[in-house]
């Protein structure tokens, strides 16, 4: 099943599902006709036999996902740690994953900041969590946050900020790449960290925001 | 009916090869496809030292195919030869060597011919630096001929679809090289409309898939026609049983498979079935049709 936010930019997904998968984790979706490359999206939610994702619209996939039936292969990736009273910290549908997370560990404080503000109104955000529209605010809010263990997912620029502000503390981040195989085969979603060159899809998709070198990127 | 062929003395159980890079070494792949089920199986492109690669993003959707700006990452000849001893023997082992200087594949070839039945020189990566090798054909003729002095094993000149097709077929015959792959990934690039930059910071990829394989199937059939003895690996744009038909009608006497297998590793079990149902129903051994189409095609 196929839902709209109010102005279309945003399609949650619900397909239904048996098997397993953990916070974290990712499939790629396609339709039987088309994109011929798979995308990876993270799970958004997963109970009563139905698997969620919370989807950008705009790209090719929205053109075949009401018109044919959908491929799903995974899930891959690493599961996110488990953490005692995380702060979790998400830009927009970063907050995929997040939600997940929360829905089955949950959580120490949450802000979430969306540049579109439907998204507000789409998604289920819980009560205690700060959401804000303007994308740097997020960064001013953790700031004053005490909670030492965290997970972040968003844009680049974001992560960077999240970095920058509370990378002395037990910083996790979950980081995007185009993929291609999602396998760990054909070396497309490279990221570079303390330890060489890593695969979003198998060694990721999260990473200890010390590892990684958020500027070996060309975006 | 029978799949079967044979190329430059080695047997294929079927005409199926990978594609080198795509898959990379073959563990993950082999976890969804058994080595008994393909033809043939080419490495990664290995070369003397480790290459980091290039800074992401590395993939580029496109409608139909991809750009990639890969970079030949590899962990280096020394690294390999530590996995090379545990390629599958059930299928024909193709080791891709690469490099800058004719001795650079010189010394790769003559480390690793020993796990290799057939050796496949890559001189046409489009996502290193400046030039291809394709493009100088000078340099061409002595990386083939530095190869060509080091091992006896077959080897594969795998060409350039961006420079003359026929132009490298003949400089590799007159190497002595018996088989070219036909080819590597096209350049091309796509601009960001949001920045007004090229996505990759090397402006160019190389474009692979269901997109490009008209392309790389006029110039499999534009070498059959100049130079029949020549063997061929046709590789582009594969998707379907169908597809290797159309290669091999063209000319190609084995069919690679990249970026289908790298999306889909198990479409591999179904490929390879489907061909077999295929050339049943002609009722023709898959040797037969290579190069048909330029025998006035079924009469
Ligand atoms: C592990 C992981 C998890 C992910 N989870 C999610 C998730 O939960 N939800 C989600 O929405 N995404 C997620 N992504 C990102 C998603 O996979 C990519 O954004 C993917 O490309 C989406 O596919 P598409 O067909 O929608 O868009 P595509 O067609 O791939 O296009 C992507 C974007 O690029 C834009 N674009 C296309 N061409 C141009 C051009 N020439 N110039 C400028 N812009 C252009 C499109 O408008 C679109 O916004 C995840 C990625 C990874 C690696
Ligand atoms: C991710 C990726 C990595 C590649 N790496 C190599 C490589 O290391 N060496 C090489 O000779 N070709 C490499 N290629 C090119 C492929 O071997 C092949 O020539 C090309 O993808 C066209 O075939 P396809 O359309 O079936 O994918 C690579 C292609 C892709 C998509
Ligand atoms: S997408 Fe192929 S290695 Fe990650």
């Amino acid at each position: 099943m196929l839902k709209r936010s109010a102005k279309g930019s945003y399609i949650l997904l619900d397909l239904p599902y048996e098997g397993k998968a953990l916070p974290g984790q990712f499939f790629t979706i396609t339709t039987s006709l088309g994109p011929y490359i798979p995308r990876p999206f993270s799970v958004y939610d997963l109970k009563d036999g139905k698997i969620s994702f919370l989807i950008k619209s705009g790209g090719e996939i929205e053109k075949f996902l009401d018109r044919a039936p959908v491929i799903m292969n995974g899930p891959f990736g690493n599961p996110l740690p488990e953490l005692k009273d995380p702060l979790l910290i998400s830009g927009g549908v970063g907050y995929a994953p997040i939600h997940f997370y929360i829905s089955k560990y949950g959580f120490g404080e949450l802000v979430a900041g969306f540049a579109d503000e439907e998204l507000f109104d789409f998604v289920d955000i819980p009560g205690s969590s700060v959401s804000v529209f303007d994308p740097t605010t997020p960064i001013e809010i953790v700031k004053f946050s005490t909670l030492e263990n965290i997970i972040a997912c968003g844009p680049i620029e974001m992560l960077k900020s999240v970095k920058k502000a509370l990378g002395q503390r037990s910083l996790y981040l979950i980081m995007e790449e185009k993929m291609a195989c999602a396998r760990g085969m054909c070396e497309g979603c490279a990221v570079m960290t303390s330890d060489g060159v890593k695969f979003v899809c198998k060694d990721g998709p999260t990473f200890k925001a010390s590892e990684v070198d958020l500027e070996w990127t060309y975006l | 009916m029978d799949l079967s062929v044979i190329v430059d003395g080695v047997k294929f159980k079927n005409p199926i090869v990978t594609a080198s890079g795509p898959l990379g070494f073959g563990d993950e792949f082999f976890k969804y496809v058994s080595a008994e089920k393909i033809g043939g199986f080419t490495t990664k492109t290995v070369t003397p030292k480790p290459i980091q690669g290039n800074i992401p993003p590395r993939i580029l959707y496109l409608e139909n195919g991809l750009l990639n700006s890969i970079g030949l990452q590899n962990p280096g000849v020394e690294k390999f030869k530590e996995i090379a001893a545990s390629l599958p023997k059930e299928c024909v082992k193709i080791i891709s060597v690469g490099g800058e200087r004719p001795e650079d594949f010189a010394e790769v070839t003559s480390k690793i011919e020993e796990f290799a039945d057939m050796i496949e020189i890559n001189l046409s990566c489009p996502n290193i630096g400046g030039k291809t090798i394709s493009s100088d054909f000078e340099l061409t003729k002595s990386v083939l001929a530095s190869c060509r002095e080091v091992t006896k094993k077959p080897l594969i000149a795998k060409i350039s679809p961006d420079v003359d097709p026929l132009i490298q077929s003949r400089i590799a015959i007159d190497a002595g090289v018996k088989i070219v792959n036909i080819g590597n990934s096209i350049q091309g690039m796509r601009i960001n409309l949001k920045t007004g930059r090229p996505f990759l910071k090397g402006v160019k990829g190389g474009l692979s898939g269901p997109a490009f394989m008209p392309v790389i199937l006029w110039k499999v059939y534009q070498v059959k026609d100049a130079f029949p003895d020549l063997s061929i690996i046709g590789l582009g744009g594969v998707r379907n049983a169908s597809d290797i038909i159309e290669y091999a009608m063209a000319g190609s006497s084995l069919v690679g498979i990249g970026t289908q297998f790298m999306i889909n590793p198990s479409s591999a079990v179904r490929i390879v079935d489907d061909l077999q149902n295929k050339i049943d129903s002609l009722k023709m051994n898959f040797a037969d049709l290579i190069g048909i189409s330029h025998r006035g095609g079924f009469i």
